[in-house]
């Protein structure tokens, strides 16, 4: 390409750092600049043209007042001088809009938000593509890199006590969950449509009332309805029309950024797709599925697309293809199978459908989940079992500290089933919370900050095992307010916090996180997207400085987790542990779930 | 006396236009603030990424130099 | 025959949009083949909704219109398309079509005086129009050197002082009259796009600057160095209202029998202010020079408006305001020798009757 002679002058009386980046960027790619200092008469600037040969003039012009007549009567001059047809003109500045740089006859406008490139590209007379990396976003596999060595020796030995302890306690159990999920798969598996037939009587069998009454008679559950094929069709078309415009932005200003997540769940998949893909647009890299609070409670899955009138979209294979297919190559996708009635299957459908990522905690599930710990951990395990054969990384959520409790004991509950998760074959993500718990309320911790406390778990995991780390779930959980200013600078400041401790994945709210009148709005995501992004780029390769408590807190939990196995093991039983508060105790805040008591099948070979 | 007399300044919409460009959500968006019978419309911020675009509207109410209905209007 | 009108306007609510329409009007009773383009698009008068021009000028069946493509799909008048020209702009490339069926147009035409030649040489030499109407945008004064003749609408909206408004006018007037060259000169001086100092004799060791333009004290220092031994100053492009006073002051009285000449009036107009030039035009000639120009910009006519939007401080509000109607058309004639006509009061056949005179004599 050409080398261009191009000229940079303010039309204003101070000077505009547009015209000096912009003359650094056209330096960098070997054209000649020359910028005239500011407050030169129009007809001074036209001379320098002429003097200098320029190919092409940039003029910028911050100041609204009077703006057309003045750049009208540039123009003009560059016509009446007789240079208009031999140089490019093009005009850039807070105050100017390309319709405006139109009409007055400049070859181009850049207003406010143009980048150098963009402008370089005017200069080099090619057509602008946004950064030429933002199409493509690769998909990161957060575990690549991690050995999952442990390093505290003492808290691996203990671990792998209570996973013997587990995987002997499960061996010739099962539950209408894991039979349901392996019906599902000969369905899913199956071509003969008699056969499917079959295995729908014998998979409603295993399901309690309201959804047997769908397999059995078409009825749907209340607050439930069937998308109509119209509905369907047109989301089809809706989504290859947006997929055809996107160019998604970036949230990562370096390597360093951890991964971002969005949650949807809005009781509707097609609204869940209208969501997920805006949030592409704004730059998330991965989607996490949320389910309805009462599909956990149900025994068995309802099939179809299906919309939902209250939080949590339901989990069958027609909505969950849907989403899938919506999605943008590069997205990561999660479907959690945490807690409930269906997990077994929950993984296999995920696993089947495609799913990176899956999400799996005995310990939260059944202490904040609502569920049986003996039918969960029975049920966890077949689901971790597919979960390592379809390659889904699994991430080991700590929500019961929002329940109350604490750090340690949570952190104990989540390396047990990591450990366990390894011994299947899969491969676990540690999810700590960035969150504003009510242990630290009561307990005093963030009295002074947000920062020690969760450095002071980030620090303290690391220090026991080499694993990947995804902070949830969102970040900053319980310190934000209906304010979006205040919600999504809790956010950002979280996840550039994460970021500065080297986590490999974020889940993130919307600004709509502490609003609980109604649906959140898309809005209200791209708020806290664009804050992220805003802080990632703020922070970049610089760090956040905890104090010295953040280190004494991750020694002191260190200790509470080694305190928490060993009675875990002195007690000789995993579930017997969950009922009884070692992992978190009735006082804490923490309650054995009841949904599935006593719904173990012991098998007798 | 209206209920306008206590806006201080400005009223500001924000919502997310679902349209190809952002040619399209800057019509649509001073379409929406006409029908709603906004006279001075700025729009003071907007986005068009894939699906459509983030837009916060504005319609001034006051702008200084104003005769301001609050200032003489003490309750509505 | 045929001619090339550019429509102009000195300020917003001057009624250059009244004088277009009404000789578009004027000229469909006659029956002309009009061709009507514009110097880019006037933005101001966006429709909200559309975020396009407003229409706002009626073409009937036949009319040609060199406009941008995306002003096609607004207004409610149809088109053939004859041709897509590679003129971009905007709004799109500028297409030439023709009017199949009737309506409001949007017309956003080029914006560059050698872009706007092209489509008028189209219009006239093959599409045949008698003439071709150049609306004006506010602000852009430069490609209407392309037209035979400007109408110039002013009007109590650029000034409410009658008096000032006349004397900017009638300087206007002056500047765009400037006596033009011999046919002989013109040949010479055509293609010359640097400032020439000519010696008595013409095709004698002419002196030639590096410049076109007089745009700084190097190039008029320059000038007053080499003036002794020339007799003609040539500027062919741009000439600064600074560098002509700069000028002024440094030959005074060496002016004597010397003749500054110019491309045309544009060249000045686009530098300065209309009675700042002409004073130092008068001085020239007050010192014993001569101005002249390649060719000039005949002003056609003016149409005067007496309307201005009035604000009223105790309502906060605007409403209509006009000076004097008669005074204002009274001084003006007295003071301008071309047609004055209010179209509001008297209509535009007047001004049409003038102006055909030059298409039909």
């Amino acid at each position: 390409m050409k080398k261009k002679k191009v000229l940079l002058a303010p039309l204003d009386p101070v000077h505009d750092i547009g015209l000096k980046m912009i003359k650094r960027g056209l330096e960098q790619k070997g054209h000649d600049t020359l910028l005239m200092p500011p407050d030169y008469s129009q007809e001074e600037i036209i001379k320098s043209i002429i003097d200098n040969d320029a190919d092409i003039v940039l003029v910028s012009r911050t100041l609204g007042y009077g703006v057309a007549e003045i750049l009208g009567k540039f123009i003009d001059l560059a016509e009446a001088a007789e240079i208009r047809d031999r140089i490019k003109i093009g005009i850039g500045g807070m105050a100017i809009r390309p319709e405006l740089a139109a009409e007055l006859g400049f070859d181009a406008g850049f207003g406010p938000g143009t980048t150098v490139a963009e402008a370089v590209a005017f200069v080099e007379g090619r057509k602008y593509i946004p950064e030429e990396t933002k199409g493509k976003k690769n998909k990161k596999d957060i575990t690549e890199g991690y050995n999952y060595l442990f390093h505290n020796k003492k808290i691996e030995k203990l671990l792998d006590s209570i996973v013997d302890g587990i995987l002997d306690y499960v061996n010739n159990k099962t539950t209408t969950a894991i039979q349901r999920a392996e019906i599902r798969r000969r369905i899913l598996e199956s071509d003969n449509e008699s056969e499917i037939q079959r295995l729908r009587v014998d998979y409603s069998k295993l399901c309690d009332d309201v959804i047997k009454s769908f397999y059995v008679s078409g009825k749907y559950r209340e607050k439930t309805r069937p998308l109509t094929s119209s509905e369907v069709s047109a989301l089809k078309r809706y989504v290859d029309e947006v997929n055809s415009r996107m160019n998604p932005l970036r949230l990562q200003h370096n390597d360093k950024n951890p991964v971002v997540f969005i949650q949807y769940g809005t009781g509707c998949p097609f609204m869940d797709i209208a969501h997920i893909k805006s949030c592409e647009a704004w730059g998330s890299d991965g989607a996490v599925h949320f389910d309805p609070s009462w599909g956990a409670r149900t025994e068995g899955f309802l099939e179809g697309y299906i919309t939902h009138e209250e939080d949590g979209s339901v989990i069958t294979y027609e909505n969950l293809k849907s989403i899938k297919m919506s999605l943008a190559p590069n997205t990561l996708w999660q479907v959690r199978a945490h807690r409930g009635l269906n997990t077994p299957e929950t993984v296999l459908l995920a696993g089947k459908i495609g799913a990176d990522l899956t999400k799996v905690n005995i310990a939260y599930g059944s202490l904040g989940g609502g569920t049986d710990p003996e039918r969960l951990t029975v049920d966890a395990v077949a689901a971790i079992k597919y979960a390592a054969e379809f390659n889904m990384p699994f991430d080991v959520v700590t929500n019961e500290e929002l329940c109350g409790v604490p750090a340690y004991k949570a952190f104990a509950g989540m390396l047990i089933v990591s450990k366990l998760g390894l011994r299947l074959g899969a491969k676990p993500i540690l999810q700590p919370l960035f969150c504003y718990s009510p242990e630290v309320m009561v307990s005093g911790q963030m009295e002074d900050n947000y920062v020690d406390f969760n450095a002071a778990k980030i620090y303290c995991l690391r220090n026991i095992v080499n694993a990947p780390i995804w902070c949830g779930a969102p970040i900053g959980f319980l310190t934000q307010t209906e304010d979006r200013v205040q919600s999504s600078l809790m956010t950002a400041l979280h996840a550039s916090l994460a970021s500065s401790l080297g986590v490999d994945g974020i889940s993130i709210a919307s600004s709509d996180e502490a609003f609980s009148g109604g649906p959140i709005t898309v809005p209200a995501r791209i708020d806290t997207l664009r804050a992220t992004q805003a802080s990632f780029r703020f922070f970049g390769q610089s760090s956040i400085a905890p104090t010295e408590n953040a280190q004494n807190w991750a020694n002191e939990i260190e200790e509470g987790i080694e305190k928490v196995l060993e009675s875990v093991v002195k007690n000789g039983n995993f579930i017997e542990a969950l009922y009884q508060g070692i992992l978190g105790s009735r006082e804490d805040g923490a309650y054995p779930g009841r949904a599935g008591k006593n719904s173990v099948i012991k098998q007798f070979c | 006396m209206s209920i306008l007399d206590k806006i201080m300044d400005a009223i500001d919409l924000e919502t997310y236009l679902v349209c190809k460009d952002e040619d399209e959500a800057e019509k649509l968006t001073k379409e929406l603030m006409e029908k709603f019978g906004f006279k001075d419309i700025s729009i003071v911020f907007i986005q068009h990424q894939g699906p459509g675009a983030r837009v916060r509207a504005r319609g001034y109410i006051y702008k200084p130099g104003d005769r301001y209905g609050w200032l003489f209007k003490q309750s509505y | 025959m045929s001619l090339i009108i550019g429509i102009a306007g000195t300020a917003k609510n001057t009624g250059k949009t009244t004088t277009t329409s009404s000789i578009l009007d004027e000229l469909y009773n006659k029956k002309i083949l009009i061709g009507l383009t514009s110097i880019g698009y006037d933005g101001e008068e966006t429709d909200n909704i559309t975020g396009l021009p407003k229409p706002r000028l009626f073409v009937k069946k036949n009319t040609l219109l060199a406009t941008a493509e995306k002003c096609l799909k607004a207004g409610s008048a149809d088109y053939d398309i004859l041709e897509t020209t590679d003129i971009m702009t905007p709004l799109g490339r500028i297409c030439i079509v023709r009017v199949h069926k009737e309506g409001l147009a949007v017309v956003a035409g080029p914006n560059k005086g050698s872009q706007l030649k092209y489509v008028e040489n189209k219009m006239i030499n093959e599409l045949n129009c008698k003439v071709v109407l150049v609306d004006g945008a506010l602000n852009r004064i430069a490609p209407m050197i392309e037209t035979d003749g400007v109408i110039i609408a002013t009007g109590a909206s650029r000034n409410v002082n009658i008096d000032i408004l006349v004397k900017e006018t009638k300087a206007l007037h002056e500047l765009l009259n400037l006596p033009e060259v011999s046919k002989e000169e013109l040949q010479y001086f055509t293609d010359i796009s640097k400032i020439a100092l000519i010696p008595k004799k013409i095709h004698e060791k002419t002196s030639f600057l590096n410049y076109g333009s007089l745009i700084g004290n190097d190039i008029v220092k320059e000038i007053i160095d080499k003036i002794k031994c020339a007799e003609t100053v040539f500027i062919p492009a741009l000439i600064s209202e600074f560098a002509l006073k700069k000028l002024n002051d440094g030959l005074g009285t060496l002016w004597a029998n010397k003749t500054l000449i110019i491309k045309d009036p544009i060249k000045l107009i686009t530098g300065g202010n209309p009675e700042t030039l002409i004073n130092e035009i008068k001085k020239i000639k007050f010192n014993g020079g001569n101005v002249k120009t390649l060719k000039n910009l005949p002003l056609l006519a003016i149409t005067v408006n007496p309307f201005y939007p009035k604000y009223r401080f105790d309502i906060d509000s605007y409403e209509p305001g006009y000076i004097d109607r008669e005074e204002l058309v009274d001084k003006m004639r007295a003071s301008v020798d071309v047609p004055i006509i209010d179209i509001k009061h008297e209509g535009s056949l007047r001004l049409l009757k003038s102006i055909l005179n030059l298409v039909q004599p």
